[in-house]
């Protein structure tokens, strides 16, 4: 698998937590979502590997395709996040809508890592249910 | 009892076996033709690409099971503007590990479809032989409807709202002894439960001397003179395996893999590769105000049948949580707040039998599948979606999550469903849609300009070489394959044995 770059690593990790804003039952994030992509990733053909790849560029510059605004995602707070990402799945452009689909499946696959049904996962800290 | 004579992952020198047939997948297509020709006495080895896994070694985690068992963990897809992720298993068993083991017979129907596209087929493929082959297996592998024991939460929502509508529907057959409803078929059975074939006939074929290597994937046929003589494998320790076959080399590699394997060993002849056909199947989340827990029970218990004569067959399907959460049509702190509610959530899926045909080609990096779909099968696809919706309000739901683009993302009046069926975009792109069931790139038929197989399920062009999967059915089912699979492969192996 092509070496991801420190920094697209670090928002692959951050953008699957603003998707899905999720910890365990005691409300702990995962501790290693890198980890558990880069095991999804390793065992993914390349073209979901490219395709994840440029998702986390897409989404993390969504404001910017959305709404118009020079920002990252991350520098946005949990609400307008929300709204972009929103907007983002929904949008009109297939290709957009379909690679926040993968990272949503992304983060999905590695963050609601339930074992069986019981124990689903709480929000995590600072997450308003 | 151990299955594996050889387990390519520890494989560090090179290794040459001779045997009389060599049997290239361990699913429904190689399996069965391997234990009924090493029970009729002949030395048989199964090639498998992927590892040998037991009960004990699935975990029930989305991304284990991913990772593991599928090929390319479940993330390939065909190519265009619109990619459907193609699932296939990826280990001793192949499919039957992964599928959540619904057993149809092949439909007379179809069968008859297919005698009156190529008359003198019905010669060397009876409907009579095919019945007798699926009769044993049915008994072998417990096949019988769901107990109600193990039907989930789900399951008896689907009836509730089946009947609302008007339409057929029943408990799915499947084939298992002692389901302890644990939902995670799609993750290896933690039971063992699921007679698939690592767990049946498999462990039969080795009783009767069958030896099976694990861990090795086939790269090439061996031809010389017009005949299969063995094929070539590289361990994934990185070992070569050659196997030499005296009588008879059997391709059940799957759709996409069989096609691509005769590409790349140079037997062109026939549209091979070419009448790729599939059922593109939809998954749509409903929510409850009760908890549904559709993960205690059957993964697929209950089915629609009432439109099957509309080429469309819809399942209860308990995706697993993860998978779940992605289909709920919200992103955020409102996925979060949905994540928090996943036991009131229930997943149903729904397939069409679509009149499209793609291609496999040989690519630089594995089969590249092409499948475009006819405005008919998006007219299928969009009914199907409104049909899965109107059912879940039937039963109660007080939202549904349809999943297709431009398209409100959370319905919650089922009129609003209904509407999806006239106004619902014609788009592939619009949908969420992912192939289960493969068919068509190596056509059984008589005439070899329009086929790759004959009917005795040997190659055209190359003698000895015999292909035994979903590849040789000159069309789709509208039904769940593997016990078709299964029962054409014993014809192949009766076939064989001829020989």
């Amino acid at each position: 698998m092509t070496r991801w770059l420190a920094f697209e690593r670090r928002w692959c990790r951050e953008l699957c937590d603003a998707i899905v804003p999720v910890g365990d039952r005691s409300g702990r994030r995962p501790a290693d979502v890198w980890g558990a992509c880069h095991r999804l990733l390793d065992a993914a053909p390349r073209r979901f590997r490219v395709a994840t790849r440029l998702a986390v560029w897409v989404v993390m510059w969504s404001p910017l395709l959305v709404q118009r605004r020079p920002r990252t995602l991350l520098a946005l707070d949990q609400d307008r996040r929300d709204a972009v990402l929103q907007q983002a799945v929904a949008s009109r452009r297939a290709l957009v809508r379909d690679l926040v689909g993968v990272l949503q499946v992304v983060a999905c696959v590695c963050l609601v890592r339930a074992v069986d049904a019981s124990p689903v996962p709480v929000a995590a800290p600072g997450v308003r249910l | 009892m151990n299955l594996v004579a050889v387990d390519g992952r520890e494989l560090r020198r090179d290794e040459t076996l001779e045997c009389d047939v060599v049997v290239v997948g361990s699913g429904p297509g190689g399996a069965p033709v391997a234990r009924d020709l090493a029970t009729a006495g002949a030395d048989v080895v199964v090639l498998e690409e992927g590892p040998w896994l037991r009960a004990h070694d699935f975990t029930g985690d989305s991304l284990d099971a991913l990772s593991t068992l599928y090929r390319d963990a479940g993330l390939a897809t065909t190519t265009g503007p619109s990619p459907m992720p193609l699932l296939q298993g990826r280990v001793l068993g192949g499919t039957s590990v992964v599928n959540s083991a619904i057993c149809w017979r092949l439909p007379r129907g179809v069968y008859e479809e297919w005698i009156a596209d190529d008359p003198t087929l019905a010669e060397v493929l009876e409907w009579d032989a095919i019945e007798a082959a699926v009769t044993g297996l049915e008994t072998t592998l417990g096949v019988g409807p769901t107990e109600p024991g193990v039907a989930s939460g789900s399951d008896r929502l689907m009836a509730r709202g089946a009947d609302a509508l008007g339409l057929g529907h029943r408990p799915t057959r499947r084939n298992v002894r002692g389901c302890r409803g644990s939902a995670r078929c799609n993750r290896g059975c933690p039971a063992g439960a699921k007679l698939s074939m690592d767990t049946s006939l498999l462990p039969e074929a080795v009783v009767h001397g069958a030896r099976i290597v694990t861990d090795a994937r086939v790269e090439r046929v061996t031809i010389g003179r017009g005949s299969a003589t063995g094929v070539t494998a590289r361990a994934s320790g990185g070992a070569r395996v050659s196997v030499r076959a005296r009588d008879a080399v059997v391709l059940s590699a799957g759709a996409t893999n069989t096609p691509a394997l005769l590409l790349a060993s140079g037997a062109r002849h026939g549209p091979v590769g070419r009448r790729f056909q599939a059922h593109p199947g939809v998954a749509v989340a409903g929510l409850f105000a009760e908890p549904v827990n559709q993960w205690h029970g059957a993964t697929q218990g209950h089915e629609i049948t009432g439109l099957m004569d509309d080429g469309i067959k819809i399942e209860t399907l308990a995706l697993d949580p993860s998978l779940t959460a992605a289909r709920l049509g919200s992103v955020g702190t409102a996925l979060a707040k949905d994540v928090a509610r996943l036991p009131h959530c229930i997943t149903w899926a729904g397939a069409v039998r679509a009149e499209g045909m793609g291609r496999v080609a040989r690519g630089r990096r594995g089969p590249r599948v092409t499948m475009p779909l006819t405005t008919r099968d998006l007219r299928r696809v969009r009914r199907t979606v409104q049909v899965i919706g109107e059912a879940m309000f039937a039963a109660g739901a007080t939202a549904v999550a349809p999943g297709v683009a431009g398209f409100p993302s959370r319905v919650s009046d089922v009129a609003v469903m209904s509407r999806l069926g006239v106004d619902g975009p014609l788009d592939q792109r619009a949908y969420s849609l992912a192939i289960s069931h493969m068919f068509g790139t190596c056509k059984l038929g008589t005439d070899p300009e329009t086929s790759v197989i004959r009917g005795d399920f040997r190659h055209h062009a190359v003698d000895s070489l015999y292909v035994s999967d979903a590849s040789v059915f000159p069309t789709n089912l509208g039904v769940n394959p593997q016990l078709s699979i299964m029962s054409l492969a014993r014809c192949c192996a009766t076939a064989i044995a001829k020989r």
